[in-house]
C-alpha cells in the first residue's frame, strides 16, 4: 500500500492539531464588488484526535463518539468523529476570513448530514470548506450578502452544509 | 403499514413547548475564549489579547463566531427545559445561529432557554422526536445579543 502523507506545507504546530496556514484576504470584500456564483477563499483544517479532545474540554461536550475508538466501533463507525460544533467552527471561519470581522457576520446555520473524522497518519483525512455567494441583497439599511457554504470530507463529499449571512461595507 | 404507536412524547413535555426556563448568567470569561481558540486554531490576536484588539478598532475582544457552545459547559448556570427522557440518543442535527448585537469578553450574558417545537415521527429503527430548543442570550441591558436553535433527534 502507498502510505502518501499529504505534504502541505503545514506551518501548524509540531502537535498536528493547528490549522495549516492561510493567506488573510488582501482587504474586506465591498458589497458592490461581490456578485453571487463567487467562490469565498477554501479553508482547510486537519482535525487530530487531540484537536477532538482538546474541543471537548473547551465545550464541556463529553459524547463518547468524539474521543472513545470502542465507542464509535459500537455504533457501527470506523473511528471518533468530529463534534458537529467543531465544523461549524470552522465554517464560521471561513466566512469570517472572508469577511474581515466577525461582527460583519447576521447568522449562520449548519446541518449535521454525515460524520467526518480525524486524521490519522494512515488515513490522511482533512475538513474543508468551500463557499459560494447565492444572493446579494439590501434589507434594513445594511448591505447584505448570503454565503451557500458546504464543509466537506477528504473525498468532497458534503457532510455539514450551511448558510451565512454577513453585512458589508 | 405500521401500526400506530403509542406517543412517547406527553403532554408535560408538549406543556414546555415556548415557555421560556429562569435565565442563567455567564461571565464571558477570557480563559474560555482561549481554550475555544486553541482547540480550533483560531489565531487572530483579537479573539486573544486586549491591546490587538482595540488596535482594530473593537472595544475589547469579540467572541469568536462559534464560540457560544462553548458557554452552556456542565456546571454552567443555564437552565435548560426538562424534556422527559425519551430515547437512548440524542443527535445534533442542525444548528442556526442569529448574530443581533456584537457580545465581548468580560461581559454577562443572561441566558434563557425555551423548547420551541417537538415532534415525532415514526423511525426506521422505532420512534423518533425531533426538538428545536431555542437559546437566546441578552445583554446587562437585556438586548437580545444572540439567538441559537439547535434541531436535535432522538432515538
Amino acid at each position: 500500500m502507498a502510505r502518501r502523507s499529504r505534504a502541505r506545507s503545514d506551518q501548524g504546530k509540531a502537535d498536528g492539531s493547528a490549522a495549516l496556514a492561510e493567506a488573510p484576504p488582501a482587504r474586506p470584500p465591498r458589497w458592490d464588488e461581490v456578485e453571487v456564483g463567487m467562490a469565498i477563499p477554501e479553508l482547510r483544517r486537519r482535525v487530530t484526535p487531540r484537536t477532538l479532545v482538546e474541543f471537548a474540554g473547551a465545550t464541556g461536550d463529553f459524547f463518547e463518539l468524539h474521543y472513545d475508538r470502542d465507542a464509535a466501533a459500537q455504533a457501527g463507525l470506523p473511528d471518533v468523529i468530529l463534534h458537529g460544533y467543531l465544523k461549524k467552527a470552522f465554517l464560521a471561519e471561513a466566512v469570517v476570513n472572508w469577511a474581515g470581522s466577525p461582527q460583519r457576520l447576521r447568522s449562520l446555520s449548519a446541518s449535521y448530514r454525515g460524520v467526518d473524522m480525524p486524521w490519522r497518519e494512515s488515513a490522511p483525512r482533512e475538513f474543508v470548506v468551500r463557499g459560494t455567494v447565492s444572493r446579494v441583497w439590501e434589507e434594513g439599511g445594511e448591505k447584505l450578502v448570503e454565503v451557500s457554504l458546504e464543509g466537506c470530507d477528504q473525498t468532497g463529499a458534503v457532510t455539514t452544509p450551511g448558510k451565512a449571512v454577513v453585512a458589508l461595507g | 403499514m405500521i401500526a400506530p404507536q403509542p406517543s412517547v412524547v406527553t403532554d408535560a413535555d408538549r406543556a414546555l413547548v415556548g415557555v421560556d426556563t429562569e435565565p442563567g448568567y455567564h461571565l464571558i470569561e477570557a480563559g474560555m475564549v482561549r481554550r475555544f481558540c486553541e482547540a480550533v486554531g483560531l489565531h487572530d490576536p483579537i479573539y486573544l489579547d486586549a491591546a490587538a484588539a482595540h488596535a482594530a478598532g473593537y472595544p475589547e475582544r469579540p467572541i469568536p463566531a462559534g464560540f457560544w457552545c462553548a458557554i452552556q459547559v456542565p456546571g454552567s448556570e443555564l437552565q435548560r427545559p426538562r424534556l422527559g427522557g425519551f430515547g437512548t440518543r440524542n443527535m445534533n442535527a442542525g444548528t442556526e445561529f442569529d448574530y443581533l448585537k456584537p457580545a465581548y469578553v468580560g461581559q454577562t450574558l443572561a441566558c434563557t432557554a425555551r423548547v420551541a417545537d417537538i415532534r415525532e415521527r415514526a423511525g426506521r429503527t422505532g420512534p423518533m422526536v425531533i426538538t428545536v430548543l431555542e437559546y437566546t442570550w441578552r445583554d446587562e441591558a437585556g438586548h437580545a445579543v444572540t439567538r441559537a436553535r439547535l434541531t436535535g433527534v432522538r432515538l
